[in-house]
């Protein structure tokens, strides 16, 4: 798999991409994207390409005769069952084996082997994508694709490919068929593109730095200072890394024609934890919303019945992240907290002051990416327990000071860049100067773009976090 | 405004095709270079290309270090984000700290006492092996503490000062017939001097010369005054090892001066391992390379010998680091022959050397960081056919 913030995808594949894109007959244009994403996806691992392919297949399949089925339910709805089954079993196989035959081992003091296979990438992004085409033919809400290129086309889409958003395929089904190529669109997928990979290259990565230098500190040696430090950089890290995903896939969808979600909305300026979950990673609480949550009653059977529903969302949200015990407890959480204030804590919430919402919601996220960093409860604890000046030597040692004269600077520039006033700014630039307000514009963002290649020419290593969702 | 907008839009669409497809067009004719000398490493060459290679992903993880390493321009691209990185506010990159009037600054991380004691330790034991020569260890503390004051605010640096009498104090309790020569005061008190490199990790001639003076005092012998010698400048270009670490650019090189005595003497230097013998203790070649502080001895070797036609007939063996290579020159105006053994290289017996070469004197010689982080210095007394 290539990814987007590497020379070798800006320099090499994205503008052979989009040659060969652009000058392919309309016909051609969806075999062109297909066969580019699978060469984007077997890219340094090919063999798993055979999954990709093959869930494609099968769920093509399943389409087809789920829609021929129609009048009798029975089969239609054995076929459904199956493709969930099929989709589920691969995604269990190569994601939670693993995780639950340790489980086992562990709960009944068993020695059965797990095969240790890596992680296909995406695959926890596509097996919902392709979950969501069945489910919505079953639904009757669209035709069945009897293109399979088309479909092939929806599941591999390499910008949203590896990271999402998760799209809905009744959400994009027209746009297979036919799709807007202008050159102000290309524009503007360009402005989402250099914006997703500045957040990315010089925003996550410059501020991860600062995490992985905590979170290589022994805990015993970490001041209070500095695990807060820590933790702050590791919010701003994750945030503008994943954002600048989505936006760079925002953007790259929009210079291939298409127009992909929005995966992220300020999440960080919410004012409740409730907020912050439909600001954040939208498409993925979207997805559970629609296919789990509504499915179970939602909130329609009673107060009970929908308590129980959140729990339940929640906890597969959490263990969606990844095959292991905290991202389950970090689900949990938030799925506790969210309920706490349906309950009552909203309503309480919109009394008191706006900055006691932002306060709040600042600190159970920033606490989670606590329960989401470390793998083991009892360091996640323990790391908290400093944070709040338990078994922590002292409040602020030289390296916190240090740190913080530091990356102070960058904290300003993250701060500033997790709310929409630079965005503002460039508007009102724009506006103000007319023809004056675009040169300054562009040269910012040319400006950008050259320091993004900077900074990828200076990284030879250079991990995506999400990577191995 | 609308408008406005679509333009800009439009514009900044045009902008980015043409600064990648620029990129890469000028990436696909740049020719290919095989070594960085900036970073001091060999730049990745063009993969090999199978199916197996393909099908493993080696392919593909070469291809992609071969074009990173392989961009056009690419130290100037280095510069510009270590540049940024300034701007930004940040002070150290790789463990090198950018402190005050351009000085690089090594970070230095107190070592364990276990780590200390068994360097310790391997010195005592080698004494015992070979109780009839004096000995004499000389640590040389670094810019790190030396340059204190030159560190920016608040750097989480260890203090070199206190592991440097934690060895003293260890060893004098072990084996209290080995000298420690303790240079920390004197080169301390030059320090407005440049007696350390501000782009590389050694130090300057003259900080060797004044650490050649403690030397001399504790082994009873008269150091030549400064006044006998020509201060040479041999280079004002040399861009040492912690500037290639670090990565910030547009910092000013360093000269560096050779202290050549103003009473010609002959000398005969052999390098043993190549079977290479010369009468220079300086390798000007080297001035034109990368590494520009190998114009001392030519950089390490396992064993170099070097004859002089000092009267006294006196005999030094000098076990070192690289920081030993610009001390050894003042040192031949007192021995009449020197064997300067690198233990990183040499895979002989140190003891039986010992024994058959019959020295007076041993001088132990490291900067604080190599003693510290080389574990040859743990077998000194074994050779390397025990090690393996």
């Amino acid at each position: 798999m290539l990814v987007f913030s590497s020379l070798i995808f800006l320099f090499q594949f994205l503008p052979a991409a989009l040659l060969v894109y652009y000058v392919s007959p309309k016909k051609l244009k969806n075999t062109v994207l297909f066969a580019v994403s699978l060469v984007f996806y077997a890219w340094g691992e090919p063999v798993y390409m055979v999954i990709l392919i093959f869930s494609t297949i099968f769920d093509y399949v399943n389409g087809l005769l789920i829609d021929k089925y129609r009048h009798r339910i029975s089969i239609a709805r054995a076929v459904f069952v199956g493709s969930l089954c099929g989709n589920l079993a691969i995604l269990g196989f190569f994601k939670y084996v693993g995780f639950v035959v340790q489980n086992l081992n562990e709960l009944f003091g068993l020695h059965m082997q797990a095969t240790d296979l890596p992680l296909p990438i995406g695959i926890s992004f596509y097996t919902f994508q392709t979950m969501s085409y069945v489910i919505d033919v079953y639904r009757g809400k669209v035709p069945p694709q009897r293109n399979i290129i088309t479909l092939g086309t929806y599941v591999a889409l390499f910008p949203q490919l590896v990271a999402g958003p998760i799209v809905k395929y009744g959400d994009i089904a027209a746009q297979l068929t036919s799709r807007v190529m202008t050159l102000e669109r290309f524009g503007e997928g360009a402005v989402w593109f250099i914006r997703g990979l500045g957040k990315k290259v010089l925003l996550a990565n410059n501020i991860g730095l600062l995490w992985t230098s905590v979170k290589s500190t022994p805990l015993e040696e970490l001041s209070v200072l500095s695990a807060w430090l820590g933790i702050l950089a590791f919010t701003f890290q994750i945030y503008f890394d994943f954002s600048g995903y989505s936006d760079m896939a925002r953007g790259l969808g929009k210079m291939f024609g298409f127009d992909l979600p929005r995966n992220f909305n300020y999440p960080y300026l919410s004012r409740s934890v409730t907020e912050f979950w439909r600001r954040w990673h939208i498409s993925l609480g979207s997805w559970f919303r629609e296919y789990v949550y509504y499915p179970l009653g939602g909130n329609r059977q009673g107060l009970l019945r929908q308590l129980s529903n959140l729990l339940i969302v929640w906890s597969l949200t959490g263990l969606w992240h990844g095959a292991s015990w905290n991202f389950f407890a970090w689900g949990l959480y938030f799925g506790i907290i969210v309920t706490v204030e349906k309950l009552f804590l909203l309503k309480w919430l919109t009394r008191w002051p706006n900055w006691v919402g932002h306060s709040y919601t600042l600190f159970i996220v920033i606490v989670g990416w606590v329960l989401f960093e470390y793998e083991q409860l009892s360091s996640a604890w323990a790391f908290i327990g400093t944070m709040f000046g338990y078994g922590a030597r002292e409040l602020a040692d030289r390296q916190a000071i240090y740190d913080l004269t530091s990356y102070g600077g960058m904290f300003v520039l993250l701060t500033l860049c997790a709310t929409p006033l630079p965005q503002k700014m460039v508007k009102t630039v724009a506006i103000r100067w007319n023809r004056g307000g675009v040169v300054i514009v562009t040269a910012l963002y040319m400006i950008g773009l050259v320091l993004i290649t900077a900074y990828l020419v200076s990284e030879s290593y250079n991990p995506f976090l999400y990577f191995r969702f | 405004m609308i408008r406005e907008n679509s333009l800009g839009r439009t514009i900044t669409g045009i902008s980015l095709l043409l600064f990648i497809g620029t990129m890469s067009v000028v990436g696909f004719f740049t020719p290919d270079k095989s070594f960085s000398n900036s970073e001091n490493r060999v730049l990745e060459k063009w993969p090999n290309f199978s199916l197996r290679t393909l099908q493993t992903g080696a392919f593909t993880e070469d291809y992609e270090q071969y074009v990173t390493d392989q961009f056009a321009i690419r130290d100037v691209w280095i510069g510009m984000k270590t540049d940024v990185d300034r701007v930004m506010g940040k002070k150290d990159s790789n463990g090198i700290y950018l402190g005050a009037d351009g000085y690089l600054i090594q970070s230095f991380n107190s070592p364990q006492d276990e780590e200390v004691a068994e360097r310790v330790e391997a010195i005592a034991l080698f004494h015992q092996a070979t109780p009839g020569i004096r000995k004499y260890i000389m640590l040389v503390p670094t810019a790190a503490s030396l340059l204190h004051h030159k560190l920016p605010a608040y750097a989480p640096v260890d203090d070199e000062r206190a592991v440097l009498i934690r060895i003293r104090a260890m060893l004098e309790r072990l084996q209290p017939d080995i000298r420690f020569v303790d240079v920390f005061p004197a080169l301390y008190a030059k320090r407005e001097e440049s007696i350390v490199y501000t782009t590389d990790h050694h130090w300057t001639t003259s900080g060797a010369y004044y650490a050649y003076q403690v030397l001399c005092e504790q082994m009873g012998i008269v150091p030549n005054d400064e006044s006998a010698f020509h201060i040479r400048q041999v280079t004002d270009a040399f861009y040492g090892s912690i500037y290639s670490k670090s990565g910030f650019r547009h910092l000013q090189p360093d000269r560096i001066n050779l202290y050549v005595p103003k009473e010609e003497r002959q000398l005969k230097v052999e390098y043993v391992d190549e079977g290479r013998i010369t009468d220079t203790l300086y390798e000007l070649d080297n001035l034109d390379k990368k590494d520009k502080y190998a114009v001392f001895l030519n950089g390490n070797h396992a064993l170099i010998r070097i004859t002089t036609e000092q009267p006294s007939g006196k005999k030094l063996l000098v076990v070192k680091d690289s920081y030993a290579n610009s001390m050894i020159p003042f040192l031949t105006e007192h021995f009449t022959e020197i064997d300067v053994v690198d233990l990183r290289y040499y895979s002989d017996s140190l003891t039986e050397l010992a024994t058959v070469r019959e020295y007076d004197d041993m001088l132990v010689l490291y900067n604080i960081h190599t003693y510290l982080e080389d574990t040859f210095i743990l077998n000194l007394t074994d050779t390397w056919s025990d090690r393996w």
